[in-house]
This record gives structure tokens, sequence and C-alpha cells, in this order.
């Protein structure tokens, strides 16, 4: 269930103090978001592999937050940061066979249900762009929100929102772009 | 905007919203272990960096005493005119100095 602010800011200062049942509590108000998005990226299960790690990242760096942004646009950051080291610290090779078991296969035709059709086309974008679609269109961040969350450029982030969207209606409607 | 593109994006929206409902106990309950686990870690390695600073403090302290004990001028002659007990108590000094510095030093639990 989504956290009200004061009752996040509290809770995150109690975490912050080592207290362990707080950071539950902002991991229960947060997982089912941190998980979709992640799910999104890099498919249900090393999703949440990431996601786990991401909520020990945030528990390690808690001291460290600030509270100039929201926790879970600051916690989507690192459950980012950790799927690029994923990406990077994966050669292009076994990236490729993890995007086709993710379920990319460009050449099968989309048909069917338009959910899995879905799937597909958000597994044949680029990495960035697939974030930003999800983070804008699907989560309800803001472009300058979304923009600090994958830490690029607002123009860049407006342009790969925007392609994402294009080539997903390509792919899903089977037009050309 | 056309309505095909509002349509579009309607769908967009609809499919890739994240899921409503209660959080999944059994997922919190695996952060909440990971978490322990990893607070268990980080406090026995901090510990055992501290035991480590403090012995080499004791080894750097009994190396200093040493230096020290053999820069006395003339120790041979004090020494042999001294009770027998002199010498093994001038070095023992060393080694409870160690003993008490390591002692202080270790981790209350692990």
């Amino acid at each position: 269930m989504p956290l009200e602010r004061d009752e996040e800011t509290r809770l995150c200062l109690r975490a912050a103090g080592g207290d362990r049942r707080a950071f539950s509590a902002l991991v229960a108000g947060h997982e089912k978001r941190l998980r979709a998005f992640l799910g999104r990226l890099a498919g249900p299960e090393l999703g949440d592999e990431i996601a786990q790690q991401s909520f020990i990242k945030a528990w390690q760096g808690l001291r460290l937050f600030r509270g100039e942004a929201r926790f879970g646009s600051w916690l989507c950051a690192i459950g980012w940061r950790c799927y690029s080291d994923h990406l990077r610290a994966e050669c292009a090779e076994t990236r490729k066979r993890e995007n086709s078991a993710f379920g990319v296969d460009e050449a099968e035709a989309f048909s069917g249900d338009a959910r899995l059709d879905l799937d597909r086309a958000l597994a044949a974008l680029e990495p960035v762009e697939r974030a930003a679609l999800i983070l804008c269109d699907g989560h309800g961040w803001s472009h300058v929100e979304a923009a600090a969350i994958l830490g690029v450029p607002l123009g860049t982030l407006k342009g790969s929102a925007a392609r994402a969207k294009r080539k997903c209606r390509a792919i899903l409607t089977g037009e050309d772009e | 905007m056309s309505e095909t593109d509002r349509n579009f994006d309607a769908f967009l929206a609809e499919a890739l919203a994240p899921p409503e409902g209660p959080a999944d106990p059994g997922f919190v309950a695996r952060v909440d272990r990971a978490v322990l686990a990893d607070e268990i870690y980080r406090r026995q390695r901090q510990a055992l960096w501290r035991r480590f600073g403090g012995e080499m403090l004791a080894i750097a302290a009994v190396g200093a005493s040493l230096a020290a004990i053999t820069s006395i001028p003339d120790l041979g002659a004090l020494l042999s005119e001294a009770s027998p007990l002199a010498l093994p108590a001038l070095l023992a000094l060393p080694l409870l100095l160690f003993w008490i510095l390591v002692a202080k030093g270790r981790p209350a639990f692990g």
C-alpha cells in the first residue's frame, strides 16, 4: 500500500537510525512498484533479485538520503543503477540471450493477447527507452522525476520516452515507425 | 492528439501500471532477512577491523618498548648487577602491554 509522505519521512528517519521495523514498513510500501518496474526491465525473477539488492543498498545508504526527493524515486534510482550495473557486468552475447529469454523475437508475429505482445515490444526496446516508458507512462512519474531516477538529462529522457512509445506502437500495430 | 493516440496512451498506462493491493509478505520477509544478514556481516567486519587495529597498535607498542629498553646505555652491566629477576620482569612489561591492548580491542561478540 502506498505510504503518506509524512509517515514515509518518519519511517525514513527511524530507519536511518537503524530501526529495521521502520525499514520493513518502507519495503512493504514500495516493493510492488519497484518490483513491477524492475520486472518489466529485467524479467520477473531477475527483477526480484535486483529489487532485493536495491533494498539492501537503500538500507546501507539511508543515512545519505536527504529527503529532497521522494523515497520512492530515490529507491527507483537505486534499482535502475543496480540494473545498469547488472547489464554492464554481462557481456553483449549474454545480454542478447537474456533478452531472448525474456521473450524477444522480433521476427515473431505479434498476435494474440495484447499484454503479451506489449511484453515482447518492451523487450525489443533499449533499456533506457524501456525504463523511460515504464516510469512515465505506467508509473506516473513526471519527466523531471524520471530523468532524475535514470540519471539522464531531461531532453534525453523526453526523447527516449517518445521513441519508446513510437517503437512500441509500431511493433504492436505492425506499422513502420 | 488523435483518438487513436489517446487510446494507445490509455492502453499503455493501464498495461504498465504497477499492481495494486497489499504488499507481498514473502518478499518483505526475504528483504528483512537479507538486511539482518547484512547488518550482522557489517558489525562483524567492523569488529574485526577494530581488533586488527588494536593488535597492530599492541605490536607497535611492544616494538617501541623493546627499542626503548635496548637503548638504555650499559644495559648489560646494569642487569648483571641487578637481581636475577630483573631481566624477565623487564621483558614481561611489553608483553603485559601487548596483552592489555589486545584484550581491550577484542569485540564483545562473535
